[in-house]
């Protein structure tokens, strides 16, 4: 399948109206993805399989850890392919692929954020201070600081949550991360050193408490 | 040390060890998709239906009751002949002609008038 540049640019547009990103000069090369959109958009179905198989681990991974559970990742995935689905038609590559999957992605994701915001507060603050190594019996020493570090995670605020995973996920750049968030990259620096920083502390009080 | 610690937290972060529980299918996702596109569809056909019937039944309303407003109220009062006698009938059409003939008397001048009351007037003796 022939990619046609001349086409006008997509630029993915928020669940809240505003447009994501600014239009790009220089056009990507287009990846293997962009040729198995425009075959989704001519209505071969097997390269969404391509597409589905290739990026469902690491959008599962990427909601995973920040939502911390799996029927919402599950969901939020499926959610995000369907989006894709839908939009193959309009899509050019004006970005790499990954940036606009994971536009895509973290548009969900905020919405069901927000949408938990307020019971996800309460039973934080509520859970992580009853977690203790006793009600955390039965379980191995790893899968109990796994699950402290989720929690811990999960108090993070969204933006720096999504900057840290999608540093160490996707191994983006600053840059990269700043014009997906439409943020400065010192901004993007800040928010993954606090995160960070947070998961050290618990870390630190872990391994003083002698469980790890 | 610190290393260590990034090395740890990097690799929670990574989740390698996290598998999808329930492997996603683009045949999956298609079907919803297309199914979310016609249910979208039905239900944009069944608005607009539904408010272009509104509409015609609004319109009709309207028409119906103006359409009441310019009949001639007296007309709702006609009495229909058939539940007339022939006798009342025949008396009916009478009156309805003496009616007629009032209508084209002629009005009396004022000094004619004067006249005809003085003529009426019976003679003092």
């Amino acid at each position: 399948m022939q990619y046609t540049s001349a086409k006008p640019l997509f630029f993915p547009v928020s669940s809240h109206g505003t447009q994501n990103k600014q239009p790009s000069t220089d056009e990507v090369e287009p990846s293997e993805e962009s040729r198995w959109l425009s075959s989704v958009a001519d209505g071969e179905k097997q390269a969404m399989g391509l597409l589905v198989g290739k990026w469902q681990e690491p959008l599962y991974r990427f909601f995973y850890r920040s939502l911390g559970n799996h029927a919402d990742a599950q969901d939020l995935t499926q959610k995000t392919f369907i989006r894709i689905y839908k939009a193959a038609s309009r899509y050019r590559p004006s970005a790499k692929f990954s940036s606009w999957l994971f536009t895509i992605a973290r548009n969900l994701l905020i919405d069901e954020v927000k949408r938990k915001q307020k019971a996800q507060t309460i039973e934080f603050q509520e859970e992580l201070t009853s977690m203790t190594s006793s009600s955390l019996d039965g379980k191995s020493v790893v899968d109990e600081w796994k699950e402290i570090f989720q929690h811990v995670l999960q108090g993070t605020p969204e933006k720096q949550r999504t900057a840290l995973l999608l540093r160490v996920q996707q191994e983006w750049s600053y840059l990269e991360i700043a014009n997906l968030m439409e943020v400065s990259e010192q901004l993007v620096k800040t928010w993954i050193y606090r995160a960070r920083q947070k998961l050290k502390d618990r870390l630190k009080i872990l391994e003083k408490k002698g469980e790890l | 040390m610190s290393d260590q610690l990034d090395e740890k937290i990097d690799k929670f972060l990574k989740a390698v060890d996290v598998e999808i529980k329930e492997p996603i299918s683009a045949t999956t996702i298609i079907a919803i998709a297309e199914n979310r596109r016609f249910s979208k569809r039905a239900r944009y056909t069944f608005w607009s239906t539904s408010l272009a019937i509104a509409a015609c039944l609004l319109f009709l309303f309207f028409v119906m009751q103006s359409k009441d407003e310019s009949l001639p109220s007296d007309s709702v009062a006609l009495v229909p002949s058939s539940i007339l006698s022939d006798r009342d009938r025949v008396l009916l059409e009478d009156v309805m002609f003496f009616s007629n003939e009032f209508d084209q008397s002629t009005v009396l001048l004022d000094d004619e008038t004067f006249d005809l009351f003085v003529m009426l007037q019976p003679l003092e003796e």
